[in-house]
């Protein structure tokens, strides 16, 4: 009697870890595809590789899975007098209106110093045309 | 058969996550592995230590023709002595194997079948000098760690047998002590899944 019921619990046994081999497959992927990887099919092809080497490259689909974040910016940046202008946090959000009257007057300001530059094009141009002419 | 608990553990967690719907979280999953890994650890130490098992075991045959005369005995089957069977256990449970203790014994040629058997006698010496001395001359004696122990297979199925396996037959033997008999049917389970992987090929 208990040996049927040893066997049973080995076909048993069998069958759940072959079913929880494959269960795992996907797991890596899913990480990938929830930060938006740019690897993510190759981590699902790789995952289902992994199960004919019994799973011995699945620990490190996880690593590669999760080496990406989509958001993923410099967040532990130090300021100090060294540091470079460009290196600088963004600075404080401004509010909406304000924004809008800041775009404003730095489109008047370049359009103004368009019409300075395009009027000493101009300017330079005859200058070397007359030049060449009386050449 | 420290292997066999680990995966039936594993098997079982499997099982029971996919038919219960547990998600995987990061408590489920810690709490499944490190529980694992203490309740079978603590499974195997106390299952080692109450009711230990080996497959450091080998039927011998002292073949000795009890008729001197050949030529005599023509029509007479040769009379052997009956083989001894002895298993090697870890000194740590020497004090749980006493005379008369239930055990048994499966064997690599038998896939499948368990025998019961009984604890003749606890050898206290290999080779050596002394009523408890090994029985016959063991080529493997020498390397064996463990506690030699002379085991009386009683199971009457066993008889078919008895006269055909090999002079050295490889086995796994379990005694079981008088404590925790409630968990002896755990090493009887672990036994029998041992030898129903007898009818496979050893890959270890």
């Amino acid at each position: 009697m208990l040996e049927y019921v040893a066997l049973g619990f080995l076909i048993f046994m069998a069958i759940s870890l072959l079913f929880g081999a494959i269960a795992i497959v996907g797991i890596p992927h899913g990480i990938a595809v929830e930060r938006d990887h740019p690897h993510q099919d190759a981590i699902y092809y790789a995952g289902w590789v992994s199960l004919f080497t019994l799973h011995a490259a699945w620990p490190l689909l996880w690593v590669w899975a999760a080496a990406y974040r989509e958001d993923s910016r410099p967040k532990f940046v130090q300021i100090n007098e060294n540091t470079a202008i460009n290196d600088k946090a963004p600075a404080e959000q401004v509010d909406d209106h304000e924004a809008d009257a800041d775009i404003t007057d730095s489109i008047t300001l370049l359009r103004h110093r368009f019409e300075v530059l395009k009027d000493r094009i101009e300017r330079i141009e005859n200058a070397i045309m007359s030049a060449s002419k009386a050449a | 058969m420290e292997l066999l608990i680990v995966l039936a553990y594993t098997s079982i967690c499997i099982a029971v996550f996919a038919l219960l719907r547990i998600p995987l979280t990061r408590v489920s999953v810690p709490v499944a592995s490190i529980g694992g890994i203490i309740l079978t650890f603590v499974l195997v130490q106390v299952l080692n230590f109450y009711h230990p098992y080996t497959n450091a075991s080998d039927q011998y045959t002292a073949a000795r023709p009890i008729a001197s005369d050949f030529a005599e005995a023509g029509a007479v089957p040769a009379t052997i002595d009956e083989p001894h069977f002895v298993a090697w256990f870890n000194q740590n449970s020497r004090f749980r194997i006493v005379d008369g203790a239930a055990a048994e014994v499966t064997f690599d040629s038998i896939p499948g079948k368990v025998f019961t058997a009984r604890v003749r006698a606890v050898l206290s010496t290999r080779n050596g000098y002394g009523e408890q001395a090994l029985p016959f001359d063991s080529p493997t004696a020498a390397e064996q760690p463990g506690i030699p122990v002379l085991i009386d297979i009683t199971d009457p199925r066993f008889r078919i047998y008895r006269a055909d396996l090999p002079g050295v037959s490889h086995a796994r033997a379990t005694i079981y002590g008088g404590n925790l008999q409630q968990l002896a049917v755990l090493r009887k389970t672990l036994l029998r899944m041992s030898a129903w992987l007898n009818y496979l090929s050893p890959i270890a």
